[in-house]
């Protein structure tokens, strides 16, 4: 495959390229990433011209037919958000979809930075005031996307909201244990008390990660745009790269904390960290006029979304990412531990960030 | 989640040594690869890219071609032999190098391979002396023995089964994408201290990159350009 894209990159789509004004010098070279899998879904090029020491492109190849859907979504996803001109500079700009040996493949200029995930991972960026800032940063820019993407309201269905999601587990064939039941229950009880809230819809990146956030510097730049969605409900980003971070910051030991430690130490517990996480939640929900005290109901609804997803094949994760399953049940047996219970309404402990207004 | 990844060690990485090393040839659907030792991984690999694989594997002293177990045998006079006609595969994979195993000549790789067909080696992880880490000195071994049967050396790959959720293929020719890889992508296990990274970031950026990949794919093709003149 690598062969038949350089081939391709350096000949059929020289053309477009040009015409995109990306000219890659050959002979080309390619770093090929897969998700660590023998068989990914997508696998992503970064192209080198002769001599570079940056990409010129990025390629992400659909192996499977399932994963061409996506990679057209993540095309027609870009074409519309690189065309707001407040987004422009963080994102990848699609220059099309292509054939490489019968498989479809995005190409797209390259973002400059380094994921967030592997600065975490190597402690460049572990420090908590860096988290305290890195957290800002997501918001603000959630809130910039969102807000350039916003196309309407919706009420919160109230109490329907956890049933329904609890009867399509049920469907998906996950085994609703008692504690579980008994959490779902609690949060329907919850839920009726924000019966008929308005919720913002707006474009959702799906997959809002560390290793989706490129920092460079003072900017900060995301890739992985597969599993946008437009005109649905905002938190799952939010809540996705709290639990994200705190899955890739090396921990109070500096060493790699498993999945389910990470989840604990983050969300189940009271330490810096999750303060930190809590004053993030907060600050957004207080911008996006929500109450705090829905957190931890939102919280709740957000991991029964990820392990719906899960099951239903929409999103793959890679083999060592955590699987929401277990945190979802984590999260239920522990529930009454939860850092948003402290989430109170009032006026600590976040400030309001102003919502950037897109051009 | 790091601790995972970070400890598979050798048999994972082995994993995907096999997945990468069909990559970079140009493998069109139908073509015929010959597997030059045991491999079904590798077969399955070749299988996933559209080829045909056909297993060959050490017998005795010569080389059987042959499903599970026994093989079969059918040059026991010519003991370096491959037991496929000439130019009979289009490519040739060769999971596992390893310059004192038993390898067939090079020569007799060119002598099955159909002109203009491509061959990639693995050079993986010894067992024994070089612990889970093949050496750069492997690598060149296994350079010198593709050029000994007049193969053109096209390029060498770095295999990084990552620290993080990605695996990394990294054409150690291109020294931009080195530097770029070990500056942007690379993750050292989490137990070396801050001075080693640094010091093996450095020793990459000046194509010293041997200490951070374990595993290495080197890829020839069968025409060797002819200088001017040269019959």
């Amino acid at each position: 495959m690598m062969r038949e894209l350089l081939q391709q990159a350096g000949g059929l789509w020289r053309g477009p390229l040009r015409q995109a004004g990306v000219t890659p010098r050959p002979p080309l070279a390619a770093i090929e990433l897969s998700p660590g899998s023998d068989r990914p879904d997508v696998t992503t090029y970064l192209v080198f011209g002769s001599g570079e020491r940056e990409p010129g492109l990025v390629v992400q190849v659909a192996e499977r037919p399932h994963a061409q859907r996506r990679l057209m979504n993540a095309h027609a996803a870009l074409t519309e958000l690189w065309a707001i001109p407040a987004l422009r500079g963080a994102l990848p700009r699609p220059l099309g979809l292509f054939d490489v040996a019968d498989q479809c493949a995005l190409v797209m200029t390259p973002l400059a930075g380094t994921g967030l995930d592997v600065l975490l991972r190597r402690g460049s960026r572990a420090r908590l005031d860096q988290v305290e800032y890195d957290l800002f940063r997501a918001q603000v820019w959630l809130q910039l996307m969102q807000e350039a993407t916003a196309s309407g309201a919706m009420l919160f269905e109230g109490r329907v909201a956890v049933i329904e999601r609890l009867a399509l587990l049920h469907h998906a064939g996950v085994a609703v244990s008692l504690p579980l039941r008994a959490f779902a229950e609690h949060l329907a009880g919850v839920a009726g008390g924000f019966r008929d809230l308005p919720l913002p819809l707006t474009g959702r990146h799906g997959n809002f990660q560390p290793a989706n956030v490129l920092i460079d510097n003072t900017r900060l730049g995301v890739i992985g745009w597969s599993d946008f969605a437009p005109g649905v409900t905002p938190l799952e980003d939010v809540f996705r790269f709290a639990v994200g971070l705190a899955q890739h910051h090396p921990g109070p030991a500096r060493q790699p904390l498993s999945a389910m430690a990470a989840f604990h130490h983050a969300v189940l517990s009271h330490n810096r960290l999750s303060a930190l996480i809590l004053e993030y939640v907060d600050r957004y929900l207080r911008a996006v006029h929500l109450p705090p005290q829905a957190a931890h109901l939102f919280f709740g609804l957000f991991l029964m979304d990820q392990v719906l997803r899960e099951r239903a094949g929409g999103h793959r994760p890679a083999p060592n990412s955590c699987l929401w399953l277990p945190l979802l049940v984590l999260y239920a047996e522990s529930a009454e531990d939860a850092i948003f219970h402290r989430l109170d309404g009032g006026t600590t402990p976040g400030t309001v960030v102003p919502v950037p207004r897109a051009a | 989640m790091g601790n995972e990844s970070e400890e598979r060690g050798t048999v994972g990485a082995a994993l995907a040594l096999e997945a990468a090393l069909c990559e970079p040839l140009p493998l069109e659907a139908g073509q015929s690869v010959a597997l030059l030792g045991e491999s079904a991984l590798a077969a399955q690999a070749v299988h996933i890219a559209g080829g045909v694989p056909i297993v060959v594997r050490p017998a005795g002293t010569g080389w059987a071609v042959g499903g599970a177990g026994g093989g079969w045998r059918l040059n026991g006079e010519q003991p370096d032999g491959l037991p496929l006609a000439s130019a009979a595969v289009d490519h040739i994979v060769v999971p596992r190098f390893d310059p004192r195993a038993h390898l067939p000549p090079a020569a007799e790789m060119r002598r099955v391979l159909r002109p203009g067909g491509w061959v990639a080696v693995g050079v993986r992880p010894a067992r024994s002396r070089a612990g889970d880490r093949a050496s750069p000195a492997s690598v060149a071994a296994c350079a010198r023995w593709l050029e000994a049967g007049r193969f053109e050396v096209l390029g060498r790959y770095g295999l990084v089964e990552g620290a993080t959720d990605r695996s990394a293929l990294v054409p150690l020719d291109h020294l931009g994408a080195v530097q770029f890889f070990v500056e942007r992508l690379w993750v050292p296990p989490s137990r070396w201290p801050g001075w080693a990274r640094a010091a093996v970031a450095r020793l990459a950026a000046a194509g010293r990159y041997g200490w951070l990949f374990k595993q290495f794919v080197v890829v020839g093709r069968s025409e060797p350009r002819r200088a001017v003149g040269e019959r």
